[in-house]
């Protein structure tokens, strides 16, 4: 009975949305697809790994950061800068996703504080160095102030930003104090990191709250709202990437670029990072991810998705091909075009993913429920 | 007593549902107005009878929130979707619109509106999002609704706000999340979110008083509400953080008092997934209503006792109004309801989040 009556509400639902329904309305068949293989598939083999990768890479920033308080010179500056860099698209597999232990605690934005149009995290940062805040330099204290602080966009000034050099001059007066606390995000990222991975495991982790799918959880009454979560993640990357990270940044037209707004430019990983995280919507929402659940009918969508995200990464390989900033190119003409450009294919891979996936998968994606109000 | 979710099911499957139009007047009358999206495109403001027939409808350029009628029930004006910068004037009357109108440079409406008691002024929440300040955004529905001043709501994210049955008393949901339409719908704040209930005096603007919930309920989002016979304000929140806390979605707030949530079976707070997207008290001022479209649930409290009255499933549920002793509901999948009777139903139409009774 149970059962039938969620066979019904799902019925109910999907047909009268109106991008299920043909022409004349009539009710849309609901294909019988078992999702929980898709499900295992996906929380064992991309979400788990990625955010241990993402522990892993914090881990390896704080013995670069140590290493680099310790004795200062360039060759170890270069390796927390490049261990930063890795750091960065390890963040960028799993950014995708907004629900689960990334949303207690705001994980999420003791991370990742962005956007932030007002600058308030900047100028909070360069409080900080300069106050010379001894409570800055210890990841504990550190992770009880303003989320702004803590996280990859302060590292990032802190290695890259304005005086970042000081940190390779071992005479420099501000050296200790701006390494302290490049130490102390790097340690409070990490301690971020491995909270979300300890999270998402064991008996009472959220991987097990999502394989465990029915009628008794609660937050996932079927393997189906699993995916549909998961496919939502893909959907929100994607229309990041395409509206705010790229649209919005490059502006309509040269004169209009803002591209400090954008992510990650100060250590030129703009791109890179905007790569990686339409490489994870083609691994978790492609074919060989969430995408083996379409019907066969229905599973050219997985290599259409696949072919657009492809398009949208060649056109972004080819912009950053020589290495300049991004600051720098986005306002050449050429690469303006070609950055505007990527609109489309990611278009078409978000239009995929709002309606097509849900559509062929028969799962329900409220008018209302959609982004609320 | 405790309801496990097997028995809350079948509770509420054995309520069942009536065929359609068993109850409905179809009198030709306007009696609600709600904004709709026909085949996923085309946005429209409809007026309906009490049976849910379309009377007349208006096209918009975007999508619509909610409504606000005039005192003397001639005038409707829907407000756009946030980020909103249009409003449509409609004469209930002549059945067609008369006016629109705009925010000004560095506003965009809320969704959300009300006229003053004499039906001269019209309130609009407001985002001034260069100072992230909330406002109430005021016009002279006399004069061709041109703006002609606005007041401060004392938070961020002012949502729905409503003037109370004293016709004196402004009461305002300061949501608490900053957005800015830049980034069009992104929460840039949720770490230090402050929602807050607000009462100003519709007179002066003055503040009257500021309600917050505990610290830590700060990302409970107060956003919708609705004002009880007794002079309770009745609000819904949204739940911005961690899916596994429990948390009592409705609470009430009287004027000089401390908010109280209202308590519910956890199932019940469970069916509408951390989010209230309306909430209203029906004609006989004795059942308080919060629908939830992510959860697709109605629940019912009852307004005297504050105790749960009961939980109807249906998807992607959001508009309520008031009728008689139960409520009219729209959907986002083309269907009303009038109580627990489906009146309507209209493939390719989806029924935007809100539904306003005239009158």
């Amino acid at each position: 009975m149970i059962k039938q009556l969620g066979l019904v509400v799902l019925i109910v639902a999907t047909a009268c949305w109106p991008a299920h329904g043909d022409d004349e309305g009539r009710v849309t068949e609901i294909p019988a697809i078992a999702f929980r293989p898709v499900v295992v598939d996906a929380v064992e083999h991309f979400v788990l790994p990625r955010y241990a990768l993402l522990a892993e890479k914090a881990d390896a920033e704080v013995t670069a950061l140590n290493d680099l308080c310790w004795q200062a010179d360039n060759e170890r500056l270069e390796a927390a800068r490049e261990g930063f860099r890795a750091l960065v698209l390890a963040w960028s597999g799993v950014e995708m996703f907004r629900f689960g232990p990334v949303r207690d605690g705001n994980r999420f934005e003791r991370l990742f504080f962005w956007p932030d149009p007002r600058g308030r995290g900047l100028k909070q940062v360069q409080g900080l160095l300069a106050s010379r805040d001894a409570t800055a330099t210890d990841p504990d204290s550190l992770r009880g102030k303003s989320v702004a602080v803590q996280g990859l966009v302060a590292l990032e000034f802190v290695l890259f930003g304005t005086g970042s050099d000081v940190l390779a001059d071992k005479d420099a007066a501000d050296r200790s104090h701006r390494c302290g606390y490049g130490a102390a995000i790097a340690g409070a990222i990490a301690g971020t990191a491995r909270e979300l991975s300890d999270a998402w495991r064991g008996p009472t982790g959220y991987a097990a709250l999502m394989l465990e799918a029915g009628e008794e959880n609660p937050i996932y009454r079927s393997h189906g709202e699993v995916v549909q979560e998961l496919v939502k993640s893909c959907r929100e990357m994607v229309q990041m990437d395409q509206q705010l990270k790229l649209a919005f940044t490059i502006g309509e037209t040269l004169q209009d670029a803002k591209p400090k707004l954008a992510p990650f430019w100060r250590s030129n990983m703009t791109i890179a990072s905007i790569r990686a995280n339409l490489a994870s919507v083609v691994s978790l929402c492609g074919a060989e991810g969430l995408g083996a659940a379409l019907p066969k009918d229905s599973d050219w969508q997985a290599g259409s998705l696949a072919f657009e995200i492809r398009n949208a990464d060649s056109t972004l390989a080819n912009v950053a091909e020589d290495g300049a900033p991004w600051e720098d190119l986005v306002t050449e003409p050429k690469n303006h075009d070609l950055l505007a450009y990527t609109r489309i294919p990611l278009g078409g891979a978000a239009e995929l993913l709002e309606h097509g996936y849900p559509d062929a998968l028969g799962l329900i994606t409220g008018f209302n429920s959609l982004d609320g109000d | 007593m405790a309801i496990d979710r097997r028995n809350f099911i079948k509770a509420i499957t054995a309520l069942g549902v009536m065929p359609i139009g068993t109850l409905a007047r179809a009198d030709g009358a306007p009696a609600f107005v709600a904004a709709r999206v026909e085949r996923d495109a085309d946005c429209s403001v409809a007026v309906l009878d009490h049976a849910g027939k379309v009377l007349f409808s208006e096209s918009l350029d975007a999508r619509g929130h909610d409504i606000a009628i005039s005192p003397d029930r001639a005038t409707a004006v829907v407000f756009a979707r946030r980020p909103g910068f249009f409003a449509l004037v409609i004469d209930l009357r002549g059945r067609r619109r008369v006016a629109t109108f705009v925010p000004p440079d560095g506003r965009h409406f809320y969704g959300h509106g009300f006229f003053s008691a004499d039906g001269r002024l019209l309130y609009a929440t407001e985002n001034d999002y260069e100072a992230e300040r909330g406002v109430l955004g005021i016009y002279d529905a006399g004069g061709g609704f041109a703006r002609i001043g606005e007041i401060d709501t004392h938070g961020i994210g002012p949502h729905e706000a409503l003037l109370m049955r004293d016709g004196r008393t402004i009461a305002v949901g300061n949501g608490g999340v900053a957005t800015h339409p830049d980034y069009d719908r992104v929460k840039l704040n949720l770490p230090t979110m402050e929602p807050s209930l607000v009462y100003l005096d519709a007179a002066t603007g003055d503040l009257i008083e500021k309600i917050m919930l505990p610290a830590s309920l700060h990302q409970l989002s107060i956003r919708h509400m609705a004002e009880s016979t007794d002079r309770t304000i009745w609000f819904g929140g949204q739940y911005e953080g961690s899916e596994s806390d429990r948390v009592d979605l409705v609470g009430t707030h009287r004027p000089g008092g401390d908010p109280r949530l209202v308590t519910a079976p956890a199932l019940a707070y469970a069916g509408m997934r951390q989010y209230v997207g309306a909430v209203t008290v029906n004609d006989a001022g004795t059942r308080v209503a919060a629908t939830s479209p992510v959860g697709g649930h109605v629940v019912i409290f009852d307004v005297a006792t504050r105790n749960f009255v009961e939980s109807r499933a249906i998807a992607d549920v959001c508009g309520i109004a008031p009728d008689g002793r139960d409520f009219f509901i729209s959907d986002g999948t083309g269907r009303l309801w009038q109580g627990r009777n489906l009146i309507s139903e209209t493939p390719g139409v989806a029924w935007d989040n809100h539904v306003r009774k005239i009158g």
